[in-house]
């Protein structure tokens, strides 16, 4: 362990981004660039990839737990300062891993698992900061929403590549390579790409900044009261009016990227 | 021959026995495989097909769980005997499909995903009820664990098979004929009480009816304070902590042990 920072760049970071043709603007500049200093210091303690998954998952509970209150900027920028912490060591997890070359498929397990369940944490508690403010218990219809359907999504696109070939005994992989160039296969690309931008963005990597800078809106503007014909008086804050968009755009999204990989997995037949 | 003139019996052994091979479970029998075969044969004669089928049971579930919105248990137990069309439709698209050969892993897919969609869904709805009674935060945080650990449960199975982490004797699963191991006895009854796809319908019923006779009781903690508690809430939480608790264990093994546990 007596790289300088330059080496370690090459040895742990460089190797990952081999083959998608260079590391991202935003993944360079906002993880990388710090969260190799952590990798040389946790190398030194000798903690193990496992460890540092373990410790993001702490380090995101703890963030989490401050957006639970009000409207408070004190509490706002500790969370933000945990929840950023703990992207930047779900990095470095990953770096370890690839230092030690002790990346295993049960290391890529227990990453996923964590992420992926500290996103739905950090949601739920921003739908009770977003209660305690309101004290409007329609926010949580909204917050199961924005928990289900995200999850609803990954695990019902898992549902379709890999719990079937397993049911019936025999192993088929998707096949990624074949190309087409059909003109509405075309067409479905220009339309769905936006859309999985926007997906990328509120989804299961940068999930937090939103919520980071809508929680940052509610501490400085007042709740907004609409008046909606037949239902009623609404009081809508940045944090409710960010769950609304979120849950019910996460559910148009699912409706059509099931749609497509209907369509790409079963042909368009039906029975 | 048209469809659907054969007799039940028939009808019984085309569509049913032909899916459980190590004879049929008996709660299954009893509760949903005896009825469904009637409605099998009425939506044959009247020419619906399996995908139809799952779209009916689909929206008798979306039905049936906005009952659970209002706190009032009479409006529950309504919407766990909606429950009950619901799941028996959910074995009739299953009947169809083997009656006219068009089982299909599309059609096999959108019924998995919507029982785990209407899951959520139902839950979503009985806490929102209960939180309508009680207002206090501590149902909205147990709900939401009823609500995320079945999707959790599923996330670690799943991404367990897509990354191999299985052994050989979980994909020719033939425990049908091996001695169930006392731990295999003991989680099957346990799953009688918490899975979701054969027992809630009873759970649900149970839980309301005794909420319709006995009031909420106040149980005082010491240091933590008192709590108002009735049958449906003891119910969520007990739902979501024992399915929290076997997804942590299924995960420990699968990181520790290398093998997803069979169950």
């Amino acid at each position: 362990m007596d790289e300088s920072i330059k080496e370690l760049r090459k040895i742990c970071q460089e190797s990952r981004y081999e083959n998608e043709g260079g590391m991202p603007w935003f993944e360079r500049n906002f993880y990388r660039r710090i969260s190799i200093y952590f990798t040389k210091l946790f190398l030194k303690i000798g903690l193990s990839a496992n460890q540092a998954t373990l410790l993001s998952l702490i380090s995101a509970l703890v963030g989490g737990f401050f957006l639970i209150f009000a409207n408070n900027t004190l509490y706002l920028l500790i969370s933000a300062l945990f929840l950023i912490f703990s992207l930047i060591l779900d990095r470095v997890d990953g770096e370890i891993a690839r230092y030690n070359k002790s990346d295993s498929k049960f290391g890529r397990y227990f990453d996923f698992m964590v992420g992926s369940s500290a996103q739905s944490y950090i949601n739920i508690c921003m739908t009770f900061g977003a209660y305690n403010a309101l004290h409007d218990p329609t926010v949580f219809a909204f917050g199961f929403l924005a928990v289900i359907v995200p999850w609803l999504s990954v695990v019902s696109s898992f549902f379709l590549l890999y719990r079937e070939p397993i049911l019936y005994g025999e192993k088929v992989l998707p096949n990624k390579s074949e190309k087409t160039s059909d003109k509405k296969v075309l067409l479905e690309n220009i339309c769905m790409n936006p859309m999985r931008r926007v997906n990328n963005f509120l989804g299961p990597v940068a999930l937090m900044y939103p919520i980071l800078m809508i929680t940052a809106l509610d501490v400085y503007f007042a709740p907004v009261s609409l008046n909606i014909p037949i239902i009623g008086l609404f009081v809508v804050n940045a944090r409710y009016a960010f769950l609304i968009v979120y849950g019910v755009g996460k559910l148009s999204s699912f409706i059509l990227k099931m749609r497509s990989l209907h369509k790409k997995e079963f042909g368009s037949k039906h029975n | 021959m048209s469809r659907g003139s054969e007799s039940i019996k028939e009808l019984r052994k085309i569509c049913q026995e032909s899916r459980y091979e190590g004879g049929m479970p008996w709660f299954e029998r009893i509760f949903f495989r005896r009825i469904s075969i009637y409605f099998t044969k009425l939506l044959l004669k009247m020419g619906i097909s399996a995908n139809q089928a799952t779209l009916i049971s689909f929206f008798i579930g979306i039905i049936g769980g906005s009952f659970f919105v209002f706190g009032d248990p009479k409006y529950w137990v309504v919407g766990a005997l909606l429950l009950y069309p619901c799941m028996v439709f959910d074995r009739v698209d299953g009947e169809i499909a083997r009656y006219n050969n068009s089982a299909s892993a599309a059609g096999e897919y959108w019924d998995g995903v919507c029982d785990i969609f209407l899951n959520s869904y139902r839950m979503a709805c009985m806490t929102l009820g209960i939180y309508s009674l009680f207002h206090e935060l501590p149902v909205l945080i147990f709900g939401y664990i009823a609500v995320a650990s079945p999707l959790f449960s599923h996330i670690s199975k799943l991404l367990a098979y897509k990354l191999e982490l299985f052994s050989e004797s979980f994909i020719n699963n033939d425990n049908i004929k091996t001695k169930k191991s006392k731990k295999q006895i003991l989680f099957r009854y346990g799953s009688l009480i918490f899975n979701p796809h054969e027992s809630i319908v009873l759970a649900i019923l149970a839980v309301a009816m005794i909420d319709l006779y006995i009031p909420a009781v106040i149980i005082v903690i010491p240091l933590i304070g008192s709590f108002m508690i009735n049958a449906r809430y003891v119910y969520i939480i007990l739902y979501g902590v024992a399915v929290l608790i076997v997804t942590i264990f299924r995960v420990h093994n699968v990181i520790n042990k290398g093998t997803i546990p069979n169950f």
